[in-house]
């Protein structure tokens, strides 16, 4: 078919000849070459933002831009940001506002407004303190401004402001109450789109109970207790006739106690009942809004059924929620009070996102940046806790950058019930403000974190930078600090990192090597032949000193039957246990909480070389032009040496950089295998690894940051030096060493210079 | 002359100081996000290292009380040098309820007095054994030393608990929580999970010499607060047109 094609447009084929005999003529007297082919591939990439906390945690505002406790100013910094580089959505991860507020729902949906200007969609979801407003007098109605929030942010319910995106879902709930709290939605075209799920963690209301409305059972029976009332935050009887257990008095008034094996009748109210006497302190009716969460296991049904990889539709998904997995400086997280919370609904989470091949959970909360490997749980036979075991499945957790002004620090160790030994630190970054940028590129995401390069932010009133400093005898100001109002804010890439759905992980520790490091995809396999994490980088975990804990063969803390944690006691010379004057064990003191070194999470991963799906009628046209010995010698000059089209798969490779380093790597040795068998000219330099600079396929070393650039025809060898790339032909690999990390193809005319096309 | 005169009056100065030791504060009692009261508490260190602290209780009576009078309840301890435990603390209320505790012959006598009747329990004495009441807030300032910040982790502490005395294992868990108009970064401030008889769990803050700060006694639903952060947090809510 197509071959009669060619047949009957011959006119045009002796154009082609032409023009491409006028061409191999000009490259004979030119270094100058129109590049054609070396496509990049033909999916469009597209990016939505992430951003997380605004508050405004200030009474005062002299700029007068931050209404309603929302630091809108910062907001919007950060919104031109995103409308700069053409995102399609931005996703705040909660704490839109410092106290709610409906008036405070409304001022951040207002701060959006310039991204529904330029056509992109904002998409919030609640954070802890969007449930705040009735500690602030914001909450009149005590409805945890949950309309307010629906009436500004139409789009979590798929009514408006939805900007392209779809399939929208929620959990089913009553009165529709999880309806645009937790929700998602889909964005993209197929093979190139994703889904968020969005889980609101957060109290939801307000409740009034009546003391009748209690649930009873056994326990809570008035008919068998006698009559109930609230006092203080228990449900207590007044005894009217011999209460079961017979301990209490007709008359008494008295509560079921739970502090023992089970519960029993118990007159013990730990002294409050002398200072609050019951008479003036029961009560008929409670209200609270404690206990009205819908934590994970509540909604995990729904979370399982939009995550399944087998009915989604989407190549990626991602979670979402203001308070992630394992906080940095907050304890309190997605389960609860603690990352050990509520274990048994963690294991089926943690393993919804590993059996669906979700990469990320994204979260804010700390107001800092901070990734890390994540693992779940372990639980035992009896599916109770195991304190300071990690369990089966992993998530990598990305707590993101505020732009708020309050700031935190990470906490010790030893705050987090035993769970720190569940993460493995990544990268961090403190005291700024920023936002990031993913891109969904076929089976690939690329996130962009971004900060303002000058960084130490301080807190609350002495926001950005410190209170001016003012000349105690002039009262003039000599360094202005302009508390309270926006700095100039320059932001700079802090770090790429990323992965790929047909790709592979590997966890570099510092002084590891990157020669784990291998990978393949049809007939292109990849692999670092040398290089190794140089890095010293520590996070700023507080160095916390006290008892040391054992640990067993494999690292894990140990805790007695009770649960209580199992210490190192101090032996003596002869080897003996140390005891005090009191005969009590005297345990070895340590660091029990210090700072963690960072380790490099390398992903890699593939898109098929677009160049291989060359049309039939144009390799007819190449083998009927070139049909005499010289020509077919120009042919594959032409091909091999100056066409700027690739010779192997598409290879991507994320997480070598130092956080700060923007791109920046250690110097590593990428070798990758390439269509061997149709390369001539192999010792001129012009085939080698190359990387996709503004739409052309270019030498990649060229991008180095530093090195001299220099050709080998023959193996790596590890005098190698920056800069330095070649072929070797016994193992028909091209190397290159490098010191950043990017997309990598085999690729020839990656010396010659080429103009756009 | 002029010297005798000097030092005539920087030793009047110094009498007229108390003890660099002696401690005083005042705490706001909420309930509910309403304040229902104050515990004013004064600590004296005599030259022994013997410490007494006064405090005094005032209370709003209850939703259902007649009577809308504040009540009064004072309380005294006497806590010797470089004990846990007082070797005696009064409570007196000034409705109908009063209680003594003091340790005698290695023995906690336990007088409990109403309108009707007087009660006297006998404990044995453990002194390596802290106490503690969760209605005199101020009593966990000596409690929570206790804790070794040392040894850190999770800690159990059996304990006396007021005003019963009697003996309950009270785990410590050090945390990190953050309550929404309370910045730990800002305060440089200790906080702790307690877990009182398995039953009763509170949040506690702590400042860096162990004297309370802030407290949530889940529970009971009662929260105590240092004046200074209250007056700041209340500022803010009187910004928003509220009173607490």
């Amino acid at each position: 078919m197509s071959k009669q094609v060619y047949k009957n447009n011959n006119k045009w084929g002796i154009l082609a000849r032409t023009m491409m005999m006028t061409t191999i003529l000009s490259l004979v007297f030119s270094s100058l070459i129109f590049a054609a082919g070396g496509g990049r591939y033909e999916v469009d990439p597209w990016s939505f933002g992430v951003m997380a906390d605004t508050q405004w945690t200030n009474s005062e505002d002299p700029e007068g831009a931050n209404p309603e406790y929302v630091s809108a100013a910062l907001a919007r910094a950060i919104e031109d940001e995103f409308i700069d580089n053409g995102v399609k959505f931005v996703i705040q991860v909660g704490d839109l506002t410092d106290r709610a507020g409906d008036d405070g729902m409304a001022a951040r949906a207002a701060a959006a407004q310039p991204l529904f200007d330029a056509g992109i969609g904002f998409f919030p979801l609640r954070g802890n303190h969007e449930t705040y407003g009735y500690l602030y007098g914001r909450d009149t109605e005590y409805v945890v401004n949950i309309p307010g929030y629906k009436a500004a942010f139409p789009q979590t319910q798929n009514l408006s402001n939805t900007f392209g995106a779809t399939n929208f879902s929620w959990p089913s709930s009553t009165d529709d109450l999880l309806k645009g709290l937790s929700y998602s939605f889909d964005y993209g075209d197929e093979g190139n789109n994703a889904r968020f799920v969005i889980v609101d963690v957060e109290a939801t209301y307000f409740k009034e109970t009546k003391i009748e409305d209690e649930p009873i059972d056994d326990d809570y029976n008035p008919e068998k207790y006698g009559e109930a009332w609230y006092y203080l935050g228990w449900i207590v009887y007044k005894a009217t006739a011999t209460v079961p257990g017979g301990s209490v008095k007709e008359g008494a008034y008295y509560r079921i106690s739970t502090s023992g094996t089970s519960p029993k009748p118990s007159t013990n109210f730990y002294g409050y009942e002398k200072t609050y006497p019951f008479e003036t302190f029961i009560a008929k009716v409670k209200y609270d809004i404690n206990g009205t969460e819908f934590w994970p296991g509540m909604q995990q049904e729904w979370i399982s059924a939009q995550l399944d990889i087998n009915t989604r539709g989407t190549e990626h998904a991602f979670v979402l929620s203001h308070r992630g997995l394992m906080g940095t400086n907050h304890a309190d997280g997605f389960f609860g009070s603690s990352p050990a919370s509520k274990p048994q609904t963690q294991i089926p989470f943690y393993k919804s996102l590993a059996d669906n091949g979700v990469r990320y959970m994204l979260s804010g909360h700390d107001h800092l940046h901070n990734r890390a490997l994540v693992t779940s749980p372990a639980l035992d036979e009896n599916n109770e806790l195991i304190k300071g075991k990690p369990g089966d499945y992993q998530i990598q957790q990305i707590i993101h950058m505020a732009g708020s002004t309050k700031f935190y620090g990470p906490g010790s160790l030893d705050s987090f019930s035993y769970t720190k030994q569940r993460e493995t630190q990544i990268s961090q970054d403190l005291y700024n403000v920023g936002y990031y940028i993913y891109t969904i590129d076929g089976p690939r995401v690329n996130v962009d974190y971004y900060a303002d390069s000058t960084g130490d932010f301080q807190d609350n009133d002495d926001y950005p930078h410190g209170q001016d400093v003012i000349d105690e005898e002039t009262g003039e100001i000599i360094e202005a600090n302009n508390p309270l109002y926006l700095p100039d804010l320059d932001f700079v890439k802090q770090e790429s990192f990323g992965y790929s759905t047909n790709g592979k992980q590997f966890l570099i520790a510092q002084n590891g090597s990157y020669k784990v490091v291998k990978d393949s995809f049809g007939g292109t396999a990849a692999k670092i032949l040398d290089g190794t994490n140089n890095s010293s980088t520590k996070d700023e975990t507080p160095t916390v000193t006290g008892s040391i804990q054992a640990v067993d063969d494999n690292g894990n803390l140990l805790f007695d039957s009770k649960g209580e944690p199992i210490y190192v006691q101090e032996v003596d010379a002869d080897g003996n246990p140390v005891v005090d004057n009191d005969g009590k064990p005297v345990y070895k003191q340590g660091i029990i909480s210090a700072p963690r070194a960072l380790n490099k999470l390398v992903n890699t991963g593939w898109i098929a070389n677009p160049d291989d799906k060359s049309t039939p009628h144009r390799k007819h046209f190449w083998n009927r032009y070139w049909k005499n010995p010289w020509n077919k010698f120009w042919n594959k000059w032409y091909k091999n040496v100056v066409k700027n089209d690739l010779k192997s798969d598409i290879f991507s490779i994320w997480g070598m950089s130092e956080i700060g380093e923007a791109d920046k790597t250690d110097n590593y040795v990428l070798s990758m295998t390439f269509d061997f068998n149709r390369m001539t000219l192999l010792g001129a330099g012009n085939i080698g690894i190359a990387t996709y600079v503004n739409g052309k396929w270019k030498n990649a070393v060229n991008e180095n940051f530093g090195g001299k650039k220099r050709f080998v025809l023959g193996p790596y060898k590890s005098k190698y030096g920056l800069g330095t790339y070649g072929i070797d032909p016994k193992t028909k690999t091209a190397w290159a060493v490098l010191n950043y990390n990017a997309d990598f193809a085999v690729a020839g005319g990656i010396n010659t210079v080429q103009f756009k096309r | 002359m002029i010297r005798k005169f000097i030092l005539i009056f920087i030793l009047l100065f110094l009498a007229s100081c108390g003890s660099p030791q002696d401690y005083s504060q005042t705490y706001i009692i909420v309930m509910n996000r309403k304040k229902i009261g104050t515990e004013v508490v004064n600590e004296k260190t005599d030259r022994n290292g013997n410490r007494t602290c006064i405090a005094e209780q005032a209370l709003d009576s209850g939703p259902n009380a007649k009577d809308k009078k504040q009540r009064i309840i004072k309380t005294k301890m006497v806590i010797p040098k470089g004990q846990l435990f007082p070797s005696s603390y009064a409570y007196d209320s000034d409705t109908d309820s009063s209680y003594e505790i003091k340790v005698e012959d290695g023995k906690i006598i336990n007088t409990n007095k109403t309108q009707e009747e007087s009660e006297v329990k006998q404990i044995p004495f453990d002194p390596g054994m802290p106490m503690l009441s969760l209605t005199s807030y101020h009593t966990i300032d000596y409690w929570i030393r206790k804790y070794d910040e040392k040894k850190r982790g999770d800690q159990n502490i059996q304990t006396y608990l007021f005003p019963s005395a009697s003996i309950v294992k009270i785990m410590v868990t050090p945390s990190n929580t953050i309550l929404p108009d309370h910045d730990n970064k800002e305060l440089k401030i200790k906080n702790y999970e307690i877990e009182v008889d398995n039953e009763i769990n509170i949040l506690l803050w702590v400042d860096q010499d162990n004297r309370l700060y802030r407290m949530f006694i889940q529970g009971p639903n009662i929260e105590v607060i240092r004046e200074d952060l209250f007056l700041k947090i209340e500022k803010d809510y009187k910004q928003q047109g509220e009173n607490l």
